[in-house]
């Protein structure tokens, strides 16, 4: 017998599709499971525990906040800004890419900004 | 808001309108902030005049829309630019080469259409990334595996559009266009056609065989624009069973020769199925792969370049061989069951002892399948020790230099990669390092580490690839001056015939003519007979790989 599809519409799109249907809501509304799923999707790959197959983002953080108290993993900062979450997400800084908002959508974005960004540092 | 070349803004408003019914308003984006998104962050033109605009972007979800679209802009003569991921960082990322184009977003697209786990291929749309394909293969225990390249955000498809390569298998692999089986194309008229098997209704092999019956015709849609690429086949692999490593270690400058021929009999013969690695612990390159440590302070006495040429073989020679550095090393690869790979390398180590007298070898490394996450963790953590890329793993880790770390503490704005391609000679791979020497020198190009340690890349079992690489700076000043050592490069390369396998778009057009001369550059007039036959209006990516729309092509490139 010839072989069926194991899908058509497989995980992948779902994510996007999840945030594609959400309200754009501010951060606190956000559901914090969607910004660590677009956090370890988009940021963690980078800027996740140095582990050799890292694009550098902790590693470029621990040299450039050296001598500091900063922790050079995003998800151990508490100074972080919603506004500088979205401006380095949208604009990127130096090897970093940007991203879009096909890949990003507003709405991932503020959840992601929920996710990292401190009750106290808006 | 910037308008496209010749359109007039009622008209390019009409087409915004028209992209907007086809896929909804929320997925046109014309406000400059959006737009700006699709500017290519490595661009070799920032902060000057000729960074290419972007008027709008566009982002369908299926092929019938982008066949929609692509009618639409043949109606007012909008410019298209599609891109899949666009991540295509360091050749020109999500920004067209013709300012003032639309970006046609396909990340949309990113559905896994089919996966057939025994006869091992897959079908996908553009907007999947190879990290995509990793989960999805992981997620549903299925036992497959893929090459990836590093970056792996990028995807199958344009990955395989650009020809790139990646790092495991030496059949149906690394060469990713060599995977690549049957695809749907959206042509630049508007015409909607399935490739090989796939143009008959119903086809039941368009995954499992390259070629249907009469012309194959997938070639000329890769580093091309003559289509948008709407679903593509691949063959992929079973999962890893087993995998091994052997470094192999020559005593004797000359001994080049022979190792690479031995290399050569051992890949075309398919005794090896891995991605060789070759450089010199004499002349001090290519430490991490081989497990051996940087050169000493004494050893780096006689590694000094006095008068833009090779340091003395003699005394170097004479040093490696009292403290037992190997002239040159080779690290072999096999992806096969262990109990194969075993008896593989025995053979192997026979032949090399055999050849070459005096050689010696490495430790072996052995991975059993399936990994537990503790050992991937321990992947790239050793010189010497499998990356995860050579096993289909994703990583970002050999794109992520040029950032700040610890011993670099200035970081760049991006790369900009020169790569041409070397007969896989040892005579010729020598000569390649001394004219590349003097251009390095006399264009002023800073070295990518020990010029005369490292050896090209073999991605491909048959040719080596050489590498130059930029750092793209804020300043318009430095990035023109690369950018014409670029081109300098390419003529120096190309006189020696070695011309490069891919290249940034901000060089395509000049690169193509100076490549491309045999004949009066009868090539390139091939590729424009094409163009204007199934994309008449010159619609898609104009100026990808020096293809102009007929229009376009006298101001563009004086034709």
């Amino acid at each position: 017998m010839r072989r069926q599809p194991l899908s058509v519409l497989w995980p992948v799109a779902s994510v996007l599709l999840i945030a594609m249907t959400a309200p754009a809501a501010m951060a606190q509304d956000t559901p914090p499971a969607l910004g660590k799923q677009v956090f370890d999707e988009w940021c963690g790959i980078c800027h996740g525990p140095p582990n050799g197959a890292s694009g550098g983002g902790t590693e470029t953080l621990a040299a450039l906040f050296q001598g500091t108290d900063i922790p050079a993993q995003l998800e151990d900062r508490t100074d972080l800004t919603a506004e500088l979450v979205r401006t380095l997400t949208r604009q990127g800084r130096n090897t970093m890419p940007n991203f879009r908002k096909t890949e990003i959508s507003d709405s991932e974005l503020e959840a992601l900004v929920a996710y990292l960004v401190a009750d106290d540092a808006e | 808001m910037a308008i496209p070349p010749g359109v007039t803004e009622q008209d390019f408003a009409s087409a915004l309108q028209e992209f907007s019914n086809i896929v909804g308003e929320e997925w046109v984006f014309t406000d400059d902030q959006d737009t700006a998104l699709y500017k290519d962050v490595y661009s070799i033109y920032q902060n000057s005049d000729l960074e290419p605009e972007v008027s709008a972007a566009v982002a369908p979800d299926s092929a019938e829309q982008v066949q929609a679209i692509v009618r639409v802009a043949n109606r007012y003569m909008v410019p298209l630019y599609p891109i899949s991921t666009g991540k295509n960082l360091g050749y020109g990322g999500s920004s067209p080469i013709l300012s003032g184009s639309v970006v046609l977003d396909l990340k949309r697209m990113n559905r896994i259409l089919n996966v057939d786990t025994r006869n091992h291929t897959m079908l996908v749309e553009p907007g999947v990334s190879f990290y995509d394909v990793f989960d999805h293969f992981r997620e549903n225990k299925l036992p497959l595996t893929m090459d990836i390249p590093d970056p792996a955000w990028g995807s199958p498809i344009g990955h395989a559009l650009e020809r790139g390569f990646a790092h495991t298998y030496s059949e149906n692999g690394r060469d990713r266009w060599d995977t690549v089986c049957g695809m749907e194309v959206v042509l630049g008229n508007g015409e909607i056609v399935r490739t090989g098997p796939g143009a008959c209704e119903g086809s039941q092999t368009w995954q499992d065989q390259k070629w249907g019956i009469g012309p194959y015709v997938d070639g000329i849609f890769s580093q091309s624009n003559f289509g948008v690429i709407t679903k593509m086949g691949f063959w992929i692999r079973p999962a890893h069973e087993g995998y091994r490593s052997l470094v192999v270690f020559v005593p004797n400058y000359e001994d080049l020769v022979k190792m690479v021929d031995l290399d050569s009999y051992l890949q075309n013969a398919g005794i090896v199925n891995g991605m060789t690695a070759m450089g010199s612990p004499m002349f001090g390159g290519a430490f991490r792969f081989f497990a051996v440590p940087p050169p000493t302070p004494e050893h780096r006495r006689f590694l000094q370049v006095v008068d833009n040429r090779r340091p003395d073989i003699a005394p170097l020679q004479q040093y490696c061989a009292e403290n037992r550095i190997g002239a040159w090393a080779l690290e072999l690869k096999w992806h096969l069951p262990n109990q194969i790979s075993a008896a593989a390398a025995e053979y192997t180590r026979d032949l090399f002892t055999r050849e070459i007298p005096g050689c010696w070898f490495g430790d072996e490394h052995v991975l059993e399948f399936p990994l537990d996450d503790d050992v991937i963790s321990t992947l790239n953590e050793r010189p010497g020790a499998p990356e995860r890329v050579n096993l289909g793993i994703p990583s970002l880790s050999r794109f992520g230099m040029g950032v700040r770390a610890t011993g670099q503490p200035s970081t760049s704005q991006g790369h900009f990669w020169f790569a041409p391609m070397v007969p896989k000679k040892g005579e010729e791979m020598l000569r390649y390092q001394e004219v590349m020497q003097q251009a390095h020198v006399e264009l002023g190009v800073p070295f990518m580490g020990s010029f005369y340690g490292n050896l090209p890349m073999y991605w491909t079992k048959r040719v080596g690839v050489g590498l130059a690489n930029w750092a793209v700076s804020t300043d318009p000043e430095v990035n023109r001056r690369t950018r014409e050592q670029y081109l300098a490069m390419t003529q120096i390369c190309a006189e020696n015939g070695w011309t490069e396998y891919r290249a940034p778009a901000p060089v395509h057009t000049e690169i193509m003519s100076i490549i491309n001369n045999w004949n009066d550059g009868s090539l390139l007039k091939l590729h424009e007979a094409l163009k204007d036959a199934v994309d008449p209006n010159g619609i898609l990516s104009a100026g990808r790989y020096g293809i102009w729309p007929k229009h376009m092509r006298e101001e563009m490139r004086g034709a």
